[in-house]
């Protein structure tokens, strides 16, 4: 099973992307898959039973191109990410005072920020915890409780935009 | 068994498959207990050799993409100096994150010389000169080679 190649496009590409104060924000666009791939995520799909998988699979936006790139690219730049927070004028959020719509950003230990996502439930009353949109990797967007997915949830903030002018 | 035999694929699939950055990726394929065994029984021709069979433009597939990878990270538990020379025989452009890995290995090189300020030196007018010049005053320089521990 080999990659599919689509006929006269480069494997990677990118896009104009830039934060809202016109700061140039690096990305790429993937265009390989294949169906080995997919067979693979639908693997490990089965060791996330509580979560809600979302069709189709889609190489050419991550979790960050989700959450801050409206499914357009991937940005993969931890500096790229720290220069949307504070151009986009995003706060950070007590986790008490989440809302649907606020942002998730999840760090390893040393800062980088290795995941992230869209709110989209209060914080569930017993856990605390809220349910989030992701997308995972090169996989599918995932519904799930924000302390059940394939990354570190040890470090975690939560962002707003509450910054305009 | 050859060298790709050793290597858990299982655990290498998820972590590519789920990896949204080139850190995300480094990270947790530095983590494969297989990963870091194979360092100790491949040479580094082998791994360029493997790497350069299995990454063809022509051939190859997300599964071949995911042990390319780990075929990288498995060099950067070699030596510093040793791996960096090594990064250069790989044709890192066949994969969309092959320069970002090479990238975040250098970033986080070893250190190898210290260097220290005595603040109760004088400070000459024309400032704090290198330190090993037998005029210096105010400043001395701790070496130590391979603070790593790498394969050598």
């Amino acid at each position: 099973m080999k990659t599919i190649i689509i006929p006269n496009k480069p494997h990677y590409t990118d896009i104009i992307l830039q934060t809202r104060i016109r700061n140039d924000i690096p990305n790429s666009q993937s265009h390989e898959f294949d169906s080995y791939e997919k067979r693979l995520f639908l693997e490990l799909e089965g060791k996330f039973d509580k979560a809600i998988f979302r069709e189709p699979p889609n190489p050419i936006y991550n979790c960050h191109g989700l959450t801050f790139a409206s499914r357009r690219t991937s940005i993969t730049d931890n500096t790229a990410l720290q220069t949307i927070l504070h151009d986009d004028g995003y706060q950070e959020v007590a986790p008490a005072d989440v809302l649907p719509g606020d942002v998730i950003l999840y760090y390893y230990e040393d800062g980088d920020v290795e995941h992230s996502g869209v709110v989209v439930s209060k914080p569930d009353s017993q856990l605390k915890i809220p349910w989030v949109l992701s997308k995972w990797g090169r996989f599918k967007e995932v519904v799930h409780y924000a302390n059940d997915c394939p990354y570190e949830f040890s470090y975690f903030r939560y962002y707003r935009v509450t910054k305009w002018d | 068994m050859g060298l790709i035999d050793q290597l858990d694929i299982e655990e290498i699939n998820s972590v590519y498959l789920f990896a949204n950055t080139p850190k995300y990726l480094y990270r947790h394929l530095q983590h494969i207990k297989s990963v870091q065994e194979l360092s100790q029984h491949a040479s580094l021709q082998n791994l360029v050799d493997e790497y350069n069979k299995i990454t063809s433009p022509t051939t190859k597939s997300s599964e071949d993409i995911a042990i390319a990878y780990a075929l990288l990270i498995t060099v950067t538990f070699w030596e510093y100096q040793k791996a960096l020379a090594a990064f250069d025989k790989f044709d890192l452009s066949r994969l969309e994150w092959g320069n970002d890995v090479k990238h975040i290995f250098k970033t986080n090189a070893p250190i190898n010389t210290i260097v220290g300020i005595d603040m109760k030196a004088d400070i000459p007018p024309n400032g704090l000169k290198v330190s090993g010049s037998s005029t210096s005053t105010a400043s001395y320089e701790y070496t130590h080679n391979n603070q790593r521990g790498g394969k050598t």
